[in-house]
């Protein structure tokens, strides 16, 4: 009888593992679903002020950050900001920002409420006089005067 | 041979350069500045397009549309992109489309006789009158409306305040007049919806209906107010009105057709002539009673009257019996009579008021004839016959007999020679 009585229990405890086993694989796996051939291209470039907290945003596409850090790594504390940047999505989805004045190129990838530095790419010691990009897709052009650069998300492509 | 063919290869090098020059410069534009150009030059040529006033200058900016067009031709890609959801095609198109239909606007206005352009120029050139006539309304009808609270104010006062209102009164008159006169020399009908919409809505910064509505307002207000005024005052009042309800009904229903939508047109309609009923009732009031007070005052006993017609009856009649009272027993008494209308007749009523009065359609020229006439049949059988004419009478009578002594006399002596 108590034998019986520990089988049982030990059965209905044995189907209570086994439904909780199922549940936290459902819950961990959870739904699967990926979009494929994502073209993040932004078509023009954005050319934006920042304001004198370093706040820039571009009505057409909505992006909107800000750049004190990117002016301190850029030009150092106290620096004063740039008139305007210019920014770009690349087909891959990653951001390159620059401005007039910078020697470099940086390479952003979007996280949640954030765009964490992935490369930056040296462009002209000198400081770019008048910097813009086009969307060359799979390329980032960045033209400066005459010159001009072919830009991946790790460097120059030439 | 040998130099042409060197001359040839340094040529084709040239061309090549340039080529390739042209293309480098090409690659090396930037999109974001090709979309600032192309924006400039399409707002350029709709800017344009709004201030061309020649045919040719509107086939000028369609050649401009369509050499825009090529140049940005290797960018209607990117420009597609970027000018979603309307894509470079359609802003081509619709400057060209809107070249096409100005060029043939101005060529119709051309057709036309330019009166568009010129009904144009004169609404523009009205604008900044009406404007200023508007700003002393307002600051008139403050003053009336003082003076309503005032029991100080007197008739000098109004008299100015009404001189002023009289003179914003006739130019809006006169405005309504000549843009009507402007009106009436445009083909409405050969004009498209819109067009005729533009120019309705041009006038309408003016108001046209508005200011019709203010005169009428001003001069009821005016009219409610100011009883003290001079006879003349309110028979000019009166032709004031007589001249504003003329124009209202030659153009006052053409006007609505063109500047009231025509849900609310019957009652904006109704709105005014019910106020310029009310006007013409009211000066109608005044302008009666001041000229029958005038009568009384000279003591001339007019039968009552509130119309033209029992106003000019009712002098007929007073003369009419005149005459025959003269007639019957003319004399000192009558002959005073007499002068006292007489008096009051040439010294008041025809230098100060037959302007009014005939400009108001209360009395004619042919009315004004007809009591002079009557006045000089009362004042010969009026005066008495006086001494002179007696001693002339007597004269005359001892002539003729003396005369007739002589003849008699005459005739005497030739019967008795005969025998």
């Amino acid at each position: 009888m108590l034998k019986t009585m520990i089988s049982k229990k030990h059965l209905s405890f044995l189907g209570k593992l086994s439904a909780a086993t199922l549940l936290v694989f459902t819950v961990a796996c959870g739904p699967s679903l990926t979009l494929t051939d994502v073209d993040y291209a932004q078509p023009m470039e954005s050319v934006v002020s920042p304001d004198q907290n370093g706040n820039v945003e571009d009505p057409r596409t909505g992006v909107s950050f800000n750049i004190t850090a990117l002016n301190v790594e850029e030009r150092g504390e106290d620096a004063s900001l740039p008139d305007h940047i210019r920014f770009i999505r690349s087909r891959e989805g990653y951001y390159f920002v620059t401005a007039p004045g910078y020697s470099n190129v940086y390479v952003f990838e979007s996280a949640e409420r954030s765009l964490e530095l992935y490369e930056i790419i040296e462009v002209s010691e000198a400081g770019l006089a008048d910097p813009a990009f086009n969307q060359r897709s799979p390329q980032i052009q960045l033209l400066d005067g005459d010159t001009e650069y072919r830009l991946t998300k790790d460097g120059l492509a030439n | 041979m040998e130099k042409l063919k060197i001359n040839t290869v340094l040529a084709a090098a040239l061309v090549l350069t340039l080529g390739f020059a042209g293309q480098a410069q090409a690659q090396y534009q930037s999109d974001f500045q090709v979309k600032q150009n192309f924006d400039r030059d399409h707002a350029e040529v709709l800017e344009e397009l709004k201030t061309v006033n020649t045919v040719e200058d509107a086939d000028a900016l369609l050649e401009e549309v369509n050499e825009m067009q090529m140049q940005y031709s290797d960018h209607e890609s990117f420009l597609d992109r970027v000018l979603y959801p309307e894509t470079f095609d359609q802003r081509m198109t619709n400057l060209r489309e809107l070249a096409e239909v100005t060029s043939v606007r101005l060529a119709r206005i051309g057709e036309q006789g330019d009166t568009v352009v010129v009904l144009e120029e004169r609404i523009a050139e009205l604008t900044d009158d009406a404007t200023r006539y508007q700003e002393r309304a307002d600051s008139l009808s403050r003053e009336l409306a003082a003076m309503r609270r005032s029991r100080d104010a007197n008739a000098a006062q109004a008299r100015r305040l009404r001189q002023e209102v009289n003179e914003r009164d006739e130019f809006i008159i006169k405005m309504v007049d000549s843009i009507f006169v402007a009106y009436e020399n445009v083909d409405l009908e050969s004009l498209s919806p819109a067009e005729v919409s533009e120019l309705a809505m041009e006038i309408d910064a003016q108001n046209v209906l508005g200011y019709i509505e203010s005169v009428v307002d001003n001069n009821i207000s005016f009219l409610d107010t100011h009883t003290e005024l001079s006879t003349r005052d309110f028979l000019n009042l009166y032709s004031v009105q007589v001249e504003f309800e003329r124009m209202w009904e030659n153009m006052g229903r053409e006007l609505a057709d063109i500047y009231v939508s025509e849900t609310n047109r019957e009652e904006r309609l109704s709105g005014i002539v019910e106020k310029i009923d009310q006007w013409e009732m009211l000066i109608d009031d005044a302008a009666w009673t001041t000229l029958a007070d005038a009568f009384e005052q000279n003591d001339i006993d007019l039968a009552p009257f509130s119309s033209s017609m029992e106003f000019y009856t009712s002098l007929n009649n007073y003369l009419d019996d005149a005459i025959a009272r003269a007639e019957e027993s003319g004399g000192d008494e009558e002959m005073a009579d007499y002068q006292q209308f007489s008096d009051f007749w040439f010294n008041d009523v025809k230098p100060r008021w037959q302007e009014y009065l005939i400009s108001a359609n209360l009395m004619t020229y042919e009315n004004f004839n007809t009591i002079d006439e009557k006045l000089t049949e009362w004042r010969l059988y009026a005066q008495p016959t006086s001494y002179t004419t007696l001693i002339f009478l007597g004269l005359a009578v001892i002539i003729a007999l003396v005369l007739l002594g002589l003849w008699l006399k005459e005739r005497g002596t030739k019967n008795n020679s005969n025998r």
